[in-house]
């Protein structure tokens, strides 16, 4: 990669670019993520979390390469056997030059497609079935903009003489897109340092917000993770993206960076009200930004989505002040938590909130239930899925980590459930809380 | 019934069909429960190396084990360590209704091993997208040799032509 530019940064601290990802930076669409902040209004709670997608899609790009390049250098031998016999990987050296560039561009790209208040305004994408069961998710925004904004400078990447020219289907492949014609080859095979349990999204997004929360707990050590990664064949003869016997530890605290982000920062009460409260701002505001419905406008419509940042819409809420929520996010006049139930709530628990959303019925309220959320949104409610990470160890063994880590065992639940009733400050009553 | 009780529910049955099975072949039948046979399980699968995958398969192999609906227990097939799901409970007769899609699941897969459940589950997920797009099916067999290079192309090939024959592609296609 020929360094055009160095950007500083505060996990890696200096993160390179080349001229193509240079111009994919400058591009407006790119630059729309400078206007979407990572974690939405978690600033109410932390006022330090004001960093944006633009900077961690940066990050991600800069993880996935050191993931990358450490598992080319040490497991090089174990993917050019498995490569062998595919007709257009003649070279593998140049081969190696080729995905690397894929997998960085697929990193850079992964989050272009993010609404405003990044997953906080999730819940206002549209349908994708006629069931009405299924909501885009930002992934599929996210591909859409690649194809629509980024195919021209990514097919204009100067690969090595005698690879095979790479194609925005290669990047998208890596990102969830289910017409995966041409997929395979090299960079197809390590599709798990962009999209798993150990990928560099993850990775990056708990020291990075660790770090603008400040809010310790997320931090893990980050060289002994990209120095563990490994890459081995499992059953039948497929490679399996694994940690290292050495790297069992960090792959522990990995995870429970992730719990205690999850309990402490992504799923705080303060956090948890504010989601509420943006979406229902956005419910008010979508329609003055010629939104039909009040939800964002569907993947088809990319050009219209990608007029909406964080800017268009805090200046709709800013103009907007006679919306009920709308005033509560400019005041920070949250609703303030009544009443919490435990994990997963009891039977009186039930009880109670029955009895609750009867007699707030008529009035405002919000009962939070995480099990339905947790229903509506699979991909980031539970700390740790089964055989999310494997150990390889020093014999050759795959393992899957809770059965080496008692630690991770205990983090195995069934996704958080409890219930919370939350009122207006008004309206506050003198019900005792245990949360 | 809600999902996730649909979804352990199915774990169990799969498991009481297919004797010995693992949990490559258990995250690939549901894969073809619900893209052939369609089951609503609602899984959202994404293609890796290792065919079509969505780790929420495993959270449901971890409920039915919680559940005591199934056991999981270690198993060395063929020097690699994988895990063999075996049934505790019986398949509840809310499932009849998938009867025989479980028993098609077991006649055409029954007896293969992780590596066969992988192939046959690729060929259908390229097949699923090739036949949306209008792509020349010809080149469907290169794409999964692509993504599985571990695999010869003859055998692509004849599994392709297996799958065809038993009707399991044309099932994948329908809406």
């Amino acid at each position: 990669m020929a360094t055009k530019k160095r950007i500083r940064d505060v996990i890696y601290g200096f993160i390179e670019l080349d001229e193509q990802e240079l111009e994919i930076i400058d591009h407006p669409i790119f630059q729309r993520l400078r206007r979407i902040r990572q974690l939405a209004f978690t600033d109410m709670l932390y006022p330090g979390a004001c960093h944006t997608r633009f900077e961690h899609s940066l990050g991600v790009m800069q993880m996935a390469t050191y993931m990358y390049n450490h598992i080319v250098e040490k497991y090089g031998d174990v993917l050019k056997c498995y490569l062998h016999g595919v007709d257009d990987v003649v070279d593998f050296e140049k081969e190696i030059v080729r995905a690397r560039k894929i997998i960085r561009l697929a990193a850079l790209l992964h989050d272009v497609g993010h609404a405003p208040f990044s997953h906080s305004g999730e819940e206002l994408m549209p349908y994708r079935n006629q069931d009405k069961d299924e909501r885009y998710e930002h992934e599929d925004y996210s591909i859409a903009a690649i194809e629509e904004y980024f195919k021209k400078i990514i097919e204009r990447s100067e690969e090595p003489k005698g690879c095979s020219k790479i194609s925005v289907n290669d990047v998208t492949s890596l990102l969830g897109k289910k017409s995966v014609r041409g997929a395979g080859g090299l960079h197809f095979s390590l599709k798990p340092i962009i999209s798993g349990q150990l990928d560099a999204d993850r990775a990056d997004y708990l020291l990075r917000d660790s770090i603008h929360t400040g809010v310790d707990y997320g931090r893990y050590d980050m060289w002994r993770l990209i120095n563990s990664v490994a890459l081995t064949n499992g059953e039948g003869g497929t490679l399996v993206f694994a940690i290292s016997y050495k790297g069992l530890q960090v792959a522990e605290s990995l995870v429970i960076a992730r719990y205690h982000m999850f309990s402490q920062v992504y799923y705080h009460k303060v956090r948890r009200i504010y989601d509420y409260h943006v979406v229902e701002a956005l419910k008010e505001v979508l329609p003055l930004l010629e939104c039909e419905g009040a939800v964002f406008p569907p993947p088809t419509q990319i050009d219209n989505y990608m007029r909406l940042d964080d800017w268009t819409v805090l200046g709709a809420i800013n103009s907007n002040l006679s919306g009920k929520h709308c005033k509560i996010l400019k005041n920070r006049q949250h609703y303030k938590l009544e009443y919490e139930s435990s994990n997963p709530p009891s039977n009186d628990d039930i009880r109670k909130f029955t009895g609750y959303e009867a007699k707030y019925k008529s009035k405002e309220h919000y009962v939070y239930n995480l099990g339905k959320i947790y229903q509506g949104d699979k991909k980031a409610k539970q700390w740790y899925k089964p055989e999310g990470i494997q150990i390889l160890e020093e014999s050759g063994m795959l393992v899957n980590l809770e059965e080496k880590s008692k630690l991770v065992t205990s983090l195995i639940d069934p996704p958080p459930s409890m219930l919370a009733l939350y009122l207006p400050r008004k309206k506050k009553t003198k019900e005792k809380s245990h949360g | 019934m809600d999902k996730s009780q649909l979804r352990s529910n199915v774990v169990c049955a799969v498991a009481n069909k297919i004797s010995g099975i693992g949990k490559t072949g258990m995250m690939k039948s549901m894969y073809f429960l619900q893209q052939v046979y369609k089951v609503p399980l609602g899984y959202d699968f994404d293609i890796y190396n290792y065919g079509p995958y969505d780790e929420d398969v495993l959270v449901a192999v971890d409920s039915a084990k919680r559940e005591k609906l199934i056991d999981v227990r270690p198993k060395n097939y063929n020097g690699f360590m994988g895990y063999e799901i075996v049934a505790k409970g019986d398949t509840i007769s809310e499932l009849s209704v998938y009867v025989d899609a479980l028993d098609e699941i077991s006649q055409n897969f029954g007896k293969y091993h992780a590596k066969d459940w992988e192939l046959a589950s690729t060929i259908v997920y390229l097949y699923m997208a090739y036949h949306e797009n209008g792509w020349d099916m010809e080149e469907l067999d290169e794409n999964v040799r692509r993504i599985k290079p571990h695999f010869a192309l003859q055998d692509i090939k004849a599994e392709r032509k297996r799958l065809e024959e038993i009707g399991v592609l044309c099932k994948a296609v329908v809406i």
